[in-house]
């Protein structure tokens, strides 16, 4: 009866065991499909070591390298992408989707020197060319240079949702700093609502236009010997001065939240495009 | 009754602070002392001990004492992070005299909390966010 217990116990292990090798979690094809699925549903940090393992397992596979480089993008870790593509991308340097993703990283870290002498170098698709090249001169805020692709992109699909950004960017209109500072010479802190700053603009003003007057008065009441006036002109003054500051630097203030608000939408339409090549 | 009553509360008291009492190990309540007495000085403080010239060194003092005899006296009332005081101390750091006392008037005459649309905000201490910038608007 022992015997026979211990021989069924037996068999039930040998078929559990073999039942429980079927499943294969870890295997190639259960690797790609639960890569994708994470990759789908935008969980781009789990994606990437999912991914890695299918690298493991074939290492000239060209979709997971790709998939690898955007989840890095993706998921915002460019400095570790960038090490991961030096690492990986000798092997398939050919493939233009590739290529792409690396020089997006690559401006995405502000490299450069490394995206003009090894990727804009090499032989890529003319779109994926012009998108690096155009991306570059955005990225470095130079607006004209950027606007020169505009007849190109217009003609290429995948391209299209730069369009506006990019027409958006040739026609700011900036704040003249020289023009702020007159004004505000003239009337205190109009130079600030010049700039967009409109309750700035007021409260400069005001500062500058009350201790003025209490200047005035003092200097009125007891003449040239007032401390008053003096003590009040010597405020108004300083008001004024900084008033003259600020309305500059509320200029540049304005052109520098523009051309960033601009920045800000091209980098998220540059982060999601890659399907497109 | 009331004397029962008196044991048993004595009692549970007893008990219950003794729980309490041992709540912090030894080590917290060291940490909690060393907190408590030691004086950690701000990164203004600290910069406006060290000076390159005497008036760095004349405006280091004044911050110092407004700091000290002054701003203490009073709960916080700025506006923004840094605050205007430590914003002259800086400006006049790394601007130097003339364009450092110009900057800290704009800044004084902005710090209004009318317009907190224009500025980010700290969320820790709910003040809003205006580092030290020249006139091109580049970070000091």
């Amino acid at each position: 009866m022992k015997n026979r217990l211990f021989l069924i116990y037996l068999l039930n292990l040998i078929f559990l065991s073999s039942h429980a090798q079927e499943q294969d979690l870890f295997g190639y094809s259960n690797s790609v499909k639960f890569a994708n699925y994470l990759y789908s549903s935008h969980e781009y940090d789990l994606a990437i070591p999912e991914f890695k393992r299918i690298l493991f397992i074939d290492s000239l596979n060209t979709l997971a390298n790709i998939k690898i480089h955007d989840c890095y993008i993706q998921a915002g870790k460019y400095t570790e992408g960038i090490k991961f593509s030096n690492h990986e991308f000798h092997k398939l340097y050919d493939n233009d989707t590739l290529s792409i993703l690396r020089g997006k990283l690559m401006i995405l870290t502000d490299n450069y020197p490394q995206l003009n002498s090894e990727i804009l170098s090499n032989p890529l698709s003319s779109q994926g060319l012009v998108f690096l090249q155009m991306s570059e001169s955005m990225f470095n805020k130079e607006w004209d240079k950027a606007s020169g692709y505009l007849p190109f992109i217009e003609n290429y699909n995948g391209l299209q949702q730069f369009v506006p950004i990019m027409k958006k960017a040739s026609n700011i209109q900036y704040k003249n700093p020289a023009l702020s500072f007159s004004m505000s010479a003239i009337v205190p802190g109009s130079g600030k609502v010049y700039s967009g700053y409109w309750k700035d603009g007021l409260f400069s003003f005001l500062f500058v236009g009350i201790t003025a007057w209490q200047s005035y008065r003092g200097f009125d009441d007891k003449g040239i010997q007032s401390i008053y006036g003096w003590l009040m002109g010597g405020i108004s003054f300083s008001f004024y001065a900084g008033n003259l500051y600020g309305s500059v630097k509320a200029a540049n203030k304005k052109n520098f939240e523009m051309e960033n608000l601009i920045l800000k939408e091209y980098e998220e339409a540059f982060i999601s495009t890659y399907s497109n090549f | 009754m009331i004397r029962f009553i008196n044991i048993n509360t004595c009692l549970i008291s007893l008990i219950l602070f003794n729980v309490i009492s041992s709540a912090q190990t030894p080590e917290e309540l060291n940490e909690l002392k060393r907190k408590s007495t030691s004086k950690i000085e701000s990164k203004y403080i600290q910069s406006a001990k060290q000076y390159n010239s005497e008036y760095q060194l004349f405006f280091g003092n004044m911050f110092l004492f407004y700091k000290k005899y002054v701003s203490s006296q009073d709960a916080s009332s700025c506006s923004f992070t840094p605050s205007c005081s430590e914003y002259a101390l800086m400006a006049i750091k790394k601007q130097g005299i003339f364009e450092g006392i110009v900057n800290f008037w704009d800044r004084f005459s902005r710090c209004n909390g009318m317009s907190p649309e224009y500025y980010p905000l700290d969320n820790v201490h709910k003040v809003l966010i205006d580092p030290v910038r020249d006139w091109h608007y580049n970070e000091k």
